[in-house]
């Protein structure tokens, strides 16, 4: 049984026991949920003497939440995504190799890949910083399941990456691919993979924390 | 520093960084004007170029000495410059070659990702004509 779940039947038992709302809500500060918590899980209940407790109707999940997180988990792809089309961009111009004619430069590229940085970054950045310290004011936000899912799908995504990065690096190493710029481009996208992963996983640890 | 706050730290450098390279590699705005107006200069050239091979065809197959109109060959054409007025020049080499001539800003640019047989001092490109 879900956390959730086991807070609703634990509210909704104690309301039919005659308890009152007052003794209800101490006994679940004490056992470590938040003010937040508790109230939204007293509030599921109607407050009338009616037994057993009457439900309010409430949603699943947040949508206010999940357009949040969607729209950072967006703003990171695309910062992701641009670093290395950028760095890519750069490299193939600093770097010139005689075996790779094909591969070119191209100031449109970079134009474009800047554009976006410059607004996604900075976007991500904010809304960020605003999940966290509202994470922090209501350490019970710590638990959504939208901020999880959101944390794990980018801790899968940089892991595969990474993994694909290697496996790249390895095949480049035999094909004899394995030029300057080649190692800087893997050098690139591992840098940018392995620094989400770091910090997503500082995030998700907290979350085990606030468990 | 906790690793989540350095990650965080590290990748808003590696995004400035990459923002102020990029920037200085592709040149701002007023390099970006630049390119389109030689564009439009290297675009004028090509049309020219068409024009003259169609004077040549219309007329017994040799090229013409200027871009002086020809009453076979309508159609709309831009003589000069359009940013500086300057007119574009046209010389005929050989029964076979001519060359087109503009004020481009940057011939390296041009040269490097538009067309390669540009003369980079003088800014003429050469074509060829085979009747």
């Amino acid at each position: 049984m879900r956390p959730a779940d086991q807070l609703a039947q634990f509210v909704a038992e104690a309301l039919k026991s005659g308890r009152s709302r007052q003794e209800i809500a101490d006994a679940l500060q004490e056992a470590g949920w938040t003010q937040n918590e508790v109230s939204g899980a007293l509030g599921a209940w109607a407050e009338t003497g009616f037994t057993p407790p009457v439900p309010r109707p409430r949603p699943y999940v947040s949508a206010r939440e999940a357009f949040l997180y969607a729209l950072m988990f967006l703003a990171l792809a695309m910062t992701a995504w641009n670093i290395t089309t950028l760095g890519f961009e750069l490299i193939e111009l600093w770097l010139p190799d005689a075996t790779d004619k094909y591969t070119r430069y191209s100031a449109q590229s970079v134009r474009w890949s800047v554009s976006v940085l410059v607004v996604f970054f900075p976007l991500f950045l904010v809304m960020n910083t605003r999940a966290q310290r509202a994470a922090r004011a209501d350490p019970g936000q710590r638990r959504s399941a939208v901020r999880k899912w959101f944390g794990y799908i980018t801790l899968f995504l940089a892991a595969i990456a990474l993994l694909g990065d290697l496996i790249a690096v390895i095949y480049a190493l035999l094909s004899g691919d394995l030029t300057a710029r080649f190692i800087a481009k893997a050098a690139l996208v591992a840098l940018t993979a392995g620094l989400i992963f770091l910090y997503f996983r500082g995030e998700m640890e907290e979350v085990q924390d606030a468990r | 520093m906790r690793a989540d706050k350095l990650a965080q730290v590290a990748l808003a450098a590696l995004v400035a960084g990459l923002v102020v390279f990029g920037l200085l590699t592709v040149g701002g705005p007023g390099k970006g004007r630049m390119e389109k107006r030689d564009q439009t200069r290297l675009s004028d050239l090509r049309d020219l170029s068409q024009y003259v091979r169609c004077v040549a065809n219309t007329q017994d197959k040799t090229l013409p000495d200027s871009l002086a109109p020809v009453q076979t060959c309508q159609r709309e054409l831009r003589l000069a410059d359009p940013f500086t007025d300057a007119p574009y020049r046209y010389e005929r080499v050989s029964d076979t070659a001519y060359r087109l001539c503009a004020g481009f800003e940057d011939p390296a640019w041009v040269s490097e990702g538009l067309i390669a047989d540009l003369d980079l001092a003088t800014g003429c490109v050469q074509f060829t004509y085979t009747p």
